[in-house]
């Protein structure tokens, strides 16, 4: 049973496998919805707008906004201050953890359903589970950042959470925080591979910031993988990314 | 009429991105500090302009990039074009031909892997790419067509 909707601006897609699954998806896209009801910048409805409006204080945010904030500054301080939610003017935009967030939140509700083999891609972050319908490892394509139609990797994340993040279709929605002025058209887009789905997005974020660099902070990151493509078509890639390739049992 | 007019210069822009997107993006450009940084694991542009502007693609041939001091050492690449696409980066001079340079740029900056992308067999259950919304599709057209018009 695969079933997408159209939650925080982007196409959300989950299988899982089995036929007596319909409750556990529904379950996950109402805990998505909720979610973006929460922290949607483009919602003035929203906790972030209250916030970021003045008629709410981050001090007396709820439970959920002050997690996030909290995995934000953790990020923050792990990749230099390249992740930051703090924008130019000001506001607070969370979005760029949020989705891998409630990923790894909507995963966990399908698994604690009792299901083990399903997978959720929001907007091209991923979490997998187990196997697909037919018994294989879930094979993950990365896609052509200049041809969208077109997958020009193939991984087998065995578990692991993949995350992809890229200027080429949203315009240069992710900036150099420590320089709001320079385009990062350098890369256009970085695949990583992560423990989770979560600590895949917001190292993809940070990663993507830092431009040509953001390779090597992840190969310099234990449990990481990344797969960063220029604006001339050249994949650069980590020492293990290959391992994900070439164990696909499909 | 004004309406038809707005959808003709939508249709032109968004002919004028797909434009840009499949002939000016693969335009090498050099970026400025990528000597000092960056150098050894990124292939440098070839020496000779290989776009010429009213084609827009890569010619067919073989290209030796300038040698590049990269602080800790030369770095020179050669890549290949065939069929108008970007088919091998060789490099020809790398950084590691003493001790003391090698150890410099195992430890600071690792030699990665690169290759040219291609398209896979479409045989995938779950696609990532970056996220897509049509807000997103109209501030990229806008960039594009900004670095476009220099």
């Amino acid at each position: 049973m695969r079933e997408t909707h159209l939650i925080m601006g982007m196409p959300i897609e989950i299988e899982v496998v089995g036929d007596t699954s319909q409750p556990a998806i529904e379950d996950a896209f109402a805990y998505l919805a909720a979610v973006d009801e929460r922290f949607s910048t483009y919602k003035d409805t929203s906790e972030i707008a209250a916030i970021n409006s003045g008629s709410a204080t981050a001090v007396e945010a709820s439970e959920e906004m002050q997690e996030v904030f909290a995995l934000a500054e953790k990020t923050r301080n792990e990749t230099r201050g390249f992740f930051n939610i703090c924008r130019p003017d000001g506001r607070l935009d969370p979005s760029g953890i949020v989705k891998g967030w409630a990923v790894l939140n909507a995963a966990r509700r399908i698994a604690a359903a009792g299901h083990a083999h399903f997978f959720i891609n929001a907007g091209g972050d991923v979490a997998t589970s187990g196997k697909n319908a037919r018994g294989e490892d879930w094979v993950v394509g990365v896609r052509n950042p200049f041809n969208p139609e077109e997958v020009v990797k193939r991984i087998c994340p065995q578990g692991k959470g993949v995350a992809t993040s890229g200027s080429y279709l949203r315009g240069a929605h992710i900036y150099n925080p420590h320089n709001s002025s320079q385009l990062l058209d350098e890369m256009v887009s970085i695949t990583i591979i992560g423990p989770d789905v979560l600590e895949a997005d917001r190292y993809a974020t940070a990663a993507f910031a830092m431009g040509r660099e953001g390779v090597f902070f992840i190969e310099s990151l234990p449990g990481f993988e990344a797969y960063a493509i220029d604006r001339r078509g050249v994949a650069t890639m980590t020492s293990g990314f290959e391992e994900y390739t070439k164990t696909c049992q499909c | 009429m004004k309406k038809v007019f707005v959808s003709l210069l939508l249709i032109a822009l968004i002919v004028a991105y797909v434009w840009y997107q499949t002939f000016v993006v693969s335009v090498p450009r050099e970026s400025e500090n990528a000597a000092a940084t960056t150098a050894p694991l990124v292939p440098t542009p070839a020496s000779s302009p290989v776009v010429p502007a009213a084609v827009g693609r890569y010619r067919d041939g073989v290209y030796v990039g300038d040698a590049v001091d990269a602080f800790y050492g030369i770095v020179q690449v050669q890549v290949t074009v065939s069929g108008g696409a970007l088919t091998a980066i060789a490099l020809l001079r790398v950084p590691d031909d003493r001790e003391r340079t090698i150890a410099i740029s195992n430890s600071s900056l690792p030699i990665l892997k690169q290759e040219a992308i291609k398209a896979q067999s479409a045989q995938v259950d779950i696609v990532s790419g970056a996220t897509q919304t049509s807000e997103g599709f109209i501030a990229s057209l806008a960039s594009a067509l900004g670095q476009a018009r220099r």
